[in-house]
């Protein structure tokens, strides 16, 4: 398997974790699982028998499933035998008024420095594409789940099969942030290590500062220039450093968690809109910050403001429009890590 | 009544309008103090005298993201202000009194302090006709006396002319919120 490189003989051997939900429930963990496997097989990667990743989680009172720390990483390579581990997070599944559907896969190396090796995501609305008199609309939320978990599959099986790091679904169209800042010298180096911490959340929508934290990690990863530090290694961090951020981070937890973790960048934010629920009246809406603190001098070299609807874009026949808060999240991270990427 | 003299008071009329729409905003600087040797600022948490609820922090983040990009000011995290105002205990940070101004000003190793309050945050309505509309004040204190060096205000949006006549509601509040921060940093820098 190209994409993934083993020390041993034979095929490499991945353990899926149970699905993390960030959209409150409803959906089928074990279809999401299952589609997901069958694509890791396909691409020739032995899967763990999912008994033998409850029993390991089990032993070590392993509840959290959105990411995972060093200790456990290490632990799953040694007790399951896996090169890797495959989190998944369902971001969005809802019904009304148009179904919607958003997940995020992650492929991170099980070793005691746990890398991400590959990640993607996809949102789905059903009407995305509705097409010449509404044909192309999905009004089956099953269907769509199938859709997304389908496309995100392909793309791990490609990777798997030797194809670069998949770059965002959705860069066509940004959505450049409202003002930035960018420090010169985020052209000092040519690689930075970065460690995105939760956002704060200040909308109504439960977890929109985790939605948009991985968003932007999710496309710093993409972009090549930036080493990104698994979220679960940063949350154990966070947890035994007692780092709380109730309006963002304060210089000094930012050494401290640059220092623990051998960052070079830490970066925080804040979201102040995350609307999905669109209406004839109201589009997806989504604002946030992003700030980035560097550890040596302990300067600001990032700090952007993002805002978009996503009707801004609007044409005739409904072309241009976003129709889902991820996809518009997206593409408003996508532009920010761009940004911050570009020499 | 002469044609003249209805001419007369038309032209009265709307130099009255005028003088209503935006006028009067007045601006204070220091003459002593020398600007350009702010470097360092901290933005406090400003005051929230609008009915939505997280206005203050909106237009927060906006004003420090834009004097942040002016690339002239450098601008601490708000991460940063929040663990200093929770260190020295000042209970009313929209509002400090000088000492804890010259205070903060130690701590944070900042040359001046900004605070202000954001008086409209929101939709106005005028008859029939609503809008949005953001009003905004600001203050510089430096922080060796902790004196005002700078204050002023700004505010964008509201039910004009074309808003009463054809309807829409305006701008969002986003985009007038940028307006009016837009107007205070170039006030800032005159």
């Amino acid at each position: 398997v190209p994409g993934l490189a083993t020390g041993h003989e034979g095929p490499p051997r991945v353990a899926l974790l149970p699905v993390y939900s960030l959209a409150g429930g409803g959906f089928v963990a074990g279809t999401v699982l299952a589609e997901v496997g069958a694509a890791l097989a396909r691409a020739g990667v032995e899967i763990v028998d999912a008994a033998a990743v409850d029993e390991f989680l089990t032993a070590r009172r392993i509840r959290f499933t959105g990411g995972i720390d060093a200790d456990a990483a290490a632990e799953a390579r040694d007790a399951l035998g896996v090169d890797a581990l495959l989190i998944t997070t369902v971001q969005r599944y809802a019904e009304v008024p148009v179904p919607q559907f958003s997940m995020t896969l992650r492929l991170v190396s099980a070793a005691k420095d746990p890398e991400i090796l590959w990640t993607d995501a996809v949102s789905l609305a059903g009407d995305d594409a509705p097409g010449l008199l509404g044909l192309g609309r999905v009004t089956d939320l099953q269907k769509l789940q199938a859709l997304g978990i389908g496309r995100c599959a392909r793309s791990l099986e490609a990777f798997l099969r030797g194809a670069r790091r998949p770059a965002s679904a959705c860069q066509e169209g940004g959505v450049a942030p409202r003002i930035a800042f960018r420090s010169e010298r985020l052209d000092e180096k040519d690689r930075f290590t970065v460690a995105v911490l939760p956002f704060v959340n200040d909308t109504d929508r439960r977890d929109a500062g985790d939605l948009v934290a991985l968003e932007v990690l999710r496309q710093l990863t993409s972009s090549g220039r930036f080493r990104v530090f698994e979220p679960g290694v940063v949350r154990r961090q966070l947890l035994g450093l007692r780092v709380v951020q109730e309006e963002g981070v304060s210089l000094e937890e930012a050494r401290l968690l640059t220092q623990s973790l051998g960052a070079d960048l830490v970066i925080a934010g804040r979201v102040f809109a995350y609307f999905e629920n669109p209406s004839a009246f109201e589009a997806p809406t989504a604002e946030f910050t992003v700030t980035a603190i560097h550890r040596g001098d302990k300067q600001t070299f990032w700090q952007s403001s993002s805002y978009a609807r996503g009707d801004a874009g609007l044409h005739l026949f409904g072309l241009g429009k976003v129709a889902t808060t991820g996809t518009l999240t997206c593409r408003m991270a996508a532009a920010v890590a761009s940004r911050m990427s570009r020499r | 009544m002469r044609p003249d003299r209805i001419r007369n008071l038309l032209v009265l009329a709307i130099l009255a309008a005028l003088a209503g729409c935006g006028g009067g905003r007045k601006t204070y600087r220091d003459g002593q103090m020398e600007f350009g040797s702010v470097r360092t600022v901290a933005v406090l948490p400003l005051q929230n005298l609008s009915k939505e609820g997280n206005a203050g922090d909106r237009v927060r983040e906006i004003f420090s993201s834009s004097l942040l990009s002016t690339g002239s000011i450098y601008v601490l995290p708000v991460g940063e202000v929040a663990r200093s105002i929770a260190r020295l205990g000042v209970p009313t940070p929209a509002t400090p009194s000088v000492e804890e101004v010259v205070k903060l000003g130690k701590a944070l190793q900042v040359d001046a302090i900004i605070t202000g309050a954001v008086k409209e945050y929101g939709e106005t309505r005028s008859g029939s006709a609503t809008a949005n509309l953001v009003a905004v004040s600001l203050q510089m204190q430096e922080t060796a006396t902790g004196k005002v060096v700078w204050a002023s205000s700004a505010a964008k949006g509201g039910v004009t002319l074309p808003i009463r006549l054809f309807g829409g509601g305006g701008p969002p509040l986003n985009e007038l919120t940028e307006q009016c921060i837009d107007a205070l940093i170039n006030k800032l820098f005159d």
